[in-house]
């Protein structure tokens, strides 16, 4: 049985993993349908939420990179 | 061998199962993998939305290994720290698992001393033990295991290593005989609370303790299991504690927690220099030192207000607005427009004095998108440096004279990004009084990042005094309001907790995808508002109300706030966004109609006023309808007094008039 199918989203700021979806804060939100930036539940960092965006995930595709995962950030330091 | 054969009896009859526990993060799924193999089953927990995973583990004899959702917090604010604490509370469970992180002992350790009191068999693995060594981290484990009277195991799950001595120390069932000693009053609410409670899931100790901090858990499993006379000398016992003390007895709780952890920690860990981490270890120390790191944050924001508000608002409107839109593309599409359509009414609707091309489509694209997306990019620098977490340290010292504190600094700090989120993130507070105070103070006196950088930019073009003076007035009713608030609105306050990430160099690609992606939100979001407040603009002034409400507003806007008639239109705009009034103060400075004085007491106004409709409208939803009524007629006048009151103190010293 998997274990998880949505893909995950890491907050660069405290490293907290979650879903999107799982957000209550976002659902509540009178923007969110045109609102691709999220909250860490965690500690509230913003993030993007790629797969909402449009213009950005063309422009990410043709960039051919991601936003960055917090461990890479260690791994850099 | 035959104490180990003992050991493997009492493990094997005794009855429940393990549950892994521990912070989000710390790599309790691979733990939980390592122990039971890849066969796992996935179920909400009973009357939740909340995912619990468990398994068999052969190792520990076919016994059911629980992974629970991470827990930030004890006793539990979210829904997944809910059910965390009904899996300890309720489930028959052999051990207790806690699984944390060596690099980060001290919060690792405000669970465990939380664990170990509630006096079940208990087993600390400290994970990612290979990255805390590389970090320099050196913990002595024995000395630690001494102290906390239980196993302590150091483990690097992901390769495997630990899990063994883990198992062994799981079938030990070793049951910690740690205690603090808390405050002599709360001592003896506890014994009398441990004699009027039986048969409790875990010690009545510790029971009595998670009351004490809050727990509604306790206080329902206490309304099903005691009778109510019983409960009700328990509430009369915790009320008369209170009133004993002024500090709220979660926050006595905690400090006698927080002293332990530290005193342990200092005894048992030794943080060591590397190669790599003394340049910012020493920088990162620096940003949240009293002194230096307010030197660091004025210097931030010299940065900040020379990139956006001399560049930006400078040198990138003068060319788009100026030279592209007002010479170009504005007189081309106003023939255009009054060429092709003959009705005066509707070539005026879009290129008129309140037009939907020549009024809202050049504010939000020559005058406010330059200015937000210099911006966006310098916040996005913040944000992927590992600055913000710091500048919410150092801001905590100012908080907390207001009263604020813990994780109430977050969304303050948040909230340059957008308010209407940051609003929503106050649900992140645990009590109700903070969550209060932090929208009010939100929706009163912190800019999003699109109206700070409108207003930054618009500054700018006077002198960097004018920025100052501004932040100045803005931080200091910032600080009064909040003073006021918290002191009118009784409750908690929570402790600071925040875990700060490594310092690092900005990565471009993040930066400018996460510009991208709020320039994306800016342009579907805002414009729209823009072109629907220039329509509403349009039609007050065909009718013939806009001049009269120009006329109403004098004796607030020209006797009281110095300012000229026109600047009432500005202020109607901002009622639909700040910076959309602030975009209307821009043009009306550029055309010479505002004195620096003017123009600081009108930044100053419109920054303090309402917020946006979306984040009025969020208020409503979070909190009620009656306080965002309340804090709007709260805000409304206080903006215009402080305005005026500004205009009489910038007159008197004589500045910019």
């Amino acid at each position: 049985m998997g274990i998880m199918t949505e893909k995950e989203i890491t907050c660069t700021m405290c490293g907290y993993k979650y879903k999107p979806s799982g957000l209550h804060s976002c659902q509540s939100c009178p923007i969110n349908h045109d609102c691709s930036l999220i909250c860490c539940p965690n500690c509230g960092f913003q993030s993007v939420d790629i797969e909402k965006t449009k213009f950005t995930k063309f422009i990410s595709s043709l960039w051919g990179t991601k936003i960055r995962e917090n461990k890479k950030n260690e791994e850099r330091l | 061998m035959h104490c180990h054969a003992t050991t493997q009896t009492t493990f094997l009859n005794s009855e429940g199962s393990i549950a892994l526990v521990g912070h989000p993060n710390v790599g309790k799924s691979v733990i939980f993998q390592q122990l039971t193999g890849q066969h796992a089953t996935v179920s909400n927990y009973p009357g939740t939305t909340v995912e619990v995973i468990r398994g068999v583990s052969r190792a520990l004899s076919r016994t059911v290994v629980v992974d629970t959702p991470g827990v930030i917090t004890l006793p539990p604010v979210s829904e997944d720290e809910m059910v965390t604490a009904q899996v300890l509370l309720k489930e028959p469970l052999k051990a207790i698992v806690q699984v944390g992180d060596a690099k980060n002992l001290r919060r690792t350790l405000l669970l465990t001393v939380q664990l170990a009191e509630l006096e079940r068999p208990l087993v600390l693995a400290l994970n990612m033990e290979d990255e805390a060594i590389q970090r320099g981290v050196s913990v002595n484990y024995a000395l630690l295991a001494e102290h906390l009277t239980l196993p302590v195991i150091p483990t690097t799950a992901i390769r495997g290593q630990g899990i063994d001595k883990l198992t062994e120390a799981i079938i030990s069932l070793s049951h910690p005989h740690f205690r603090m000693n808390y405050p002599a009053d709360i001592e003896g609410f506890l014994a009398e609370f441990s004699t009027r409670t039986t048969k409790t899931p875990i010690s009545p100790r510790s029971l009595g303790l998670a009351w004490l901090s809050g727990d509604s858990s306790v206080n329902t499993w206490l309304l099903e299991n005691v009778s109510s006379d019983i409960f009700q000398q328990l509430i009369s016992l915790k009320d008369d504690l209170q009133l004993k003390n002024i500090e709220q007895l979660s926050s006595i709780i905690q400090r006698v927690r927080l002293e332990v952890v530290e005193t342990i920690t200092r005894l048992t860990m030794v943080q060591g220099k590397t190669a790599s981490n003394t340049f910012t270890h020493k920088l990162s120390q620096l940003t949240t030192h009293p002194l230096w790191g307010l030197l660091i944050l004025a210097f931030v924001l010299y940065g900040i207000y020379w990139f956006v508000g001399v560049f930006g608002a400078g040198i990138l409107v003068d060319f788009l607005e100026e030279d592209f839109f007002d010479g170009i593309l504005n007189p081309w599409i106003t023939g255009l427009v009054e060429g092709t359509i003959p009705i005066p009414l509707i070539s005026d609707f879009l290129v008129g004095e309140y037009g939907l091309w020549t009024m809202g489509m050049t504010y939000a694209l020559a005058l406010i998108l330059p200015i937000v997306t210099v911006f966006f990019l310098a916040f996005g620098v913040l944000e992927d440096s590992g600055y913000l977490p710091r500048l919410a340290a150092l801001s905590n010292r100012f908080f907390r004279m207001l009263g604020l504190n813990g994780k109430a600094v977050l969304p303050m700090v948040l909230g340059l990004g957008c308010v209407t989120m940051a609003t929503l993130t106050a649900r992140i507070l645990e009590s109700k009084r903070e969550r209060l105070v932090v929208t009010l103070l939100l929706a009163l006196a912190i800019p999003c990042s699109a109206q700070l950088g409108v207003v930054l930019g618009l500054l700018a073009g006077i002198s960097f005094g004018a920025t100052l003076i501004w932040s100045g007035v803005v931080f200091l009713v910032l600080l009064v309001v909040g003073w006021l608030a918290a002191k009118l609105i009784p409750g908690e306050r929570s402790p600071f907790m925040v875990e700060l990430p490594p310092l690092r160099l900005p990565v471009l690609s993040n930066v400018v995808i996460k510009t991208l992606a709020r320039l994306e939100w800016y342009l579907k979001e805002v414009v729209p508002l823009f072109l629907i407040g220039t329509a509403v603009m349009f039609i007050l002034d065909r009718v013939g109300i806009l001049g009269g409400i120009i006329q109403a507003g004098e004796p607030l806007v020209v006797g009281w706030l110095g300012l000229p008639a026109e600047t009432s239109a500005v202020f109607i705009m901002g009622f639909l966004r700040r910076d959309f009034g602030a975009a209307g103060l821009f043009l009306m400075a550029s055309q010479g109609m505002l004195t620096p004085l003017q123009l600081v007491v009108a930044m100053v106004t419109i920054t303090l006023f309402i917020p946006c409709i979306a984040s009025v409208f969020v208020i409503a939803k979070e909190r009620s309808k009656r306080t965002a009524a309340a804090i709007v007629m709260v805000i409304f006048p206080l903006a215009l007094l402080v305005g005026g009151i500004l205009n009489r103190v910038l007159l008197l010293l004589g500045w910019g008039s």
